[in-house]
């Protein structure tokens, strides 16, 4: 009973992590880029979240949409100003960029609500049930379900529509893609969009669960979701959804029955040791570099 | 060029003036037949400032009730009020120049540190001392002219696991803490030894860290462990996702705690609040309590600030009110003669009946808050 909370526990992290893993993975395969700002976009959303709840009577799904929406905009209105300037530059100027976004959104926020933490409202009212003798809170419940339902409808359009296909050609060779008629701004525009709205819908769930916000929370999300991205293979969209389970399930059974206080330590680790096994991810081809 | 000139010009004046205005408070101080010049340190500005500003509020309260009443010794109590930052270069040089003007007695630092380099000036110079709320052991070892109005961090995990065990009955209890936290972790092994004396088994004893916002898989392994309490002795943002993720998991567990509960309510919105409802916490004072002297000053904070007492001001209170009373009691404003007044105090006040034995730790009942229909209410006190 114990091992099935903590993995229900576990599993209720990871699904979060699977959401906000998925917008670093689409990035990199995409723009061949990490977005270290991707963090900060959970952070923004919490606070839109917050700020339609506070202001408006909007019941819980419409909040949920009108964040992502916002995000969505604020994510493709980033990567116009500050990524697509660089697009053909260096590598490193671009990875800089984002830590600059990044700080940015946090001093931004901080100047507009503090430092102190936000408490944030129960959005997921109601019974939860108990399963096999182990009770789940509505929360939980939801939580797994929006991330499945997210899952589903992300690979169904990448995999189905006309758009999709335009970004896996983007993301399998650039040039190529554009001599095809593709418009890589188009796609690329779309692909921070999708990010960032999955990051606020992860944001209102992580919220719900961790009723307090703050404008740096979004660094150490964002951190474990890329090492989750990383693990399951950094561009491939299932191995974020892998990676973002796997760290979740392994953070609650460490505390569990190791030590909360070697969490991290462990989930790096972690990171670390799939990174000398398979360099290219669980997930991850290895491909040959062509001399 | 002529810009040039003028800018600086302008600068120079701005800069004049503030010489000007850093003096200007200072008038009072003037030694002076009539009035009784007593100092106080607090952080008044920086990040410490809502303590030092709370505690001197209620200080402000003990002068103007005091001198209402005709003063101290027949004369006027005059308060200079020094800003420390929280930092302890400046509480010295505070104290250096309340000491220069000639101060009877000092009322503060508030914080911690400040105070453990004020409490060996003041040991020298034998000055009676009275810091509000600075609660760390050394400060009152510094010599016997150092007293302190707050209970001890520890004082308040014993009493808590005395009332755990004496009103509560609670045979089996868990504790869980922030373990890079000395706060939350000396009130942990102080209930849990205290626990541990009055034969009550301590069946979990889990740790996080203060950056943790996930507590679910502790608290997972201590409901398996069915203790009657679960004490959590952490700051009231950590305190209240762990109530909260407790209700999540079901756990029907009576929570209780330290004053770091306090402001709990505020880090919650909405239904949250629910979760904390019940949970009982030691405190150096509530608002709501009965008591005719608590109700008085309620009132008379309200009217003069606008909002309800904090512990701080509560106790900047009566740590004013000691030193008055201390000092009407040795008839003399001979630092000595105070002491020994301080030393041997029956004072009651808005944080309960407080006195001294042989150290400068004072011994008084702790309040017990709980919070009921989403407020702080009064459930008692522990006698320590």
């Amino acid at each position: 009973m114990d091992f099935a909370q903590q993995l229900i526990n576990g599993i209720q992290l990871g699904s979060i992590y699977a959401l906000i893993a998925i917008g670093y993975t689409m990035v990199y395969g995409i723009a061949k880029m990490i977005n270290f700002a991707h963090g900060d976009i959970i952070m923004v959303g919490s606070y839109i979240a917050l700020m339609i709840f506070q202001n408006t009577g909007l019941p819980v799904w419409g909040v949920i949409a009108a964040s992502a929406l916002a995000s969505a905009l604020l994510g493709m209105a980033i990567e116009r100003l500050a990524y697509k300037p660089l697009r053909g530059g260096s590598r490193m100027s671009a990875l800089i960029t984002t830590i600059g976004v990044s700080i940015l959104l946090q001093n931004v926020f901080l100047l507009l609500f503090g430092s102190s933490p936000k408490p944030f409202p129960a959005a997921f009212e109601g019974e939860g049930f108990t399963l096999a003798g182990v009770p789940v809170s509505r929360l939980t419940l939801v939580t797994l379900l929006v991330t499945l339902l997210l899952m589903v409808l992300l690979t169904l359009f990448v995999g189905r529509t006309k758009l999709g296909k335009a970004m896996r050609a983007v993301s399998e060779d650039q040039g190529a893609a554009q001599l095809m008629g593709i418009n890589i701004d188009t796609s690329i525009s779309l692909t921070f969009a999708i990010g960032s709205a999955l990051a606020a819908v992860a944001a209102v769930l992580y919220s719900s669960t961790y009723p307090l916000i703050n404008p740096y929370m979004g660094s150490m999300l964002g951190l474990k979701a890329f090492i989750a991205a990383v693990i399951g293979g950094i561009g491939i969209i299932p191995g974020a959804m892998l990676g973002g389970f796997i760290i979740g399930i392994a953070e609650a059974l460490i505390k569990g029955y190791i030590s909360s206080a070697l969490v991290d330590a462990i989930v790096f680790s972690l990171l670390i040791v799939v990174l000398i096994i398979k360099p290219s991810g669980l997930l991850g081809k290895n491909e040959r570099e062509k001399v | 060029m002529n810009k040039k000139r003028l800018t600086a010009l302008t600068l120079a004046g701005v800069m004049a003036l503030g010489m000007f205005t850093g003096c200007a408070g200072d008038e009072s101080s003037s030694k002076d037949e009539n009035t009784l010049f007593i100092g106080a340190i607090a952080p008044l500005t920086g990040g410490a400032s809502d303590y030092g500003i709370t505690a001197t509020n209620g200080l402000k309260l003990a002068v103007e009730e005091v001198n209402a009443n005709g003063g101290v010794l027949g004369r006027q109590v005059v308060v200079s009020y020094q800003d420390d930052e929280n930092d302890t270069t400046k509480a010295v040089n505070a104290y250096n120049k309340l000491a220069g003007d000639g101060m009877v007695a000092l009322w503060g630092p508030v914080t911690s540190k400040p105070s453990i380099s004020v409490s060996t000036k003041a040991a020298k110079d034998t000055l009676p001392m009275m810091t509000p709320t600075g609660t760390a052991q050394a400060i009152t070892q510094a010599g016997d002219n150092v007293f302190r109005t707050c209970f001890l961090d520890e004082t308040q995990a014993t009493a808590m696991a005395m009332y755990a065990d004496e009103t509560l009955h609670a045979q089996k209890v868990a504790v869980l803490y922030d373990i890079t936290d000395d706060y939350s972790l000396g009130l942990a092994e102080a209930f849990k030894a205290e626990a541990e004396t009055r034969q009550m088994e301590v069946v979990a004893y889990e740790s996080f860290q203060s950056t943790d916002t996930d507590f679910k898989s502790q608290l997972a392994k201590i409901g398996t462990a069915t203790p009657d309490v679960l004490y959590v002795p952490s700051y009231y943002n950590t305190n209240a996702l762990i109530a909260i993720q407790a209700n999540g998991l079901g756990m029907k567990v009576q929570l209780l705690g330290g004053d770091g509960w306090d402001g709990v309510l505020g880090a919650l919105e909405g239904n949250n609040k629910a979760a904390v409802e019940g949970v009982v916490f030691t405190n150096h004072f509530v608002a709501t309590a009965e008591d005719e002297k608590v109700q008085n000053f309620v009132t008379k904070y309200r009217d003069a600030y606008g909002s309800d007492p904090s512990s701080f001001a509560a106790l900047g209170y009566d740590a004013g009110m000691m030193l008055f009373q201390a000092i009407e009691a040795a008839g003399s404003t001979d630092t000595q003669a105070v002491n020994k007044a301080l030393a041997e105090i029956q004072y009651d006040g808005v944080t309960g009946q407080i006195h001294y034995e042989n150290s400068g730790d004072p011994v008084k009942n702790i309040t017990l808050v709980t919070i009921r229909d989403g407020q702080y209410q009064y459930a008692g006190s522990v006698e320590k």
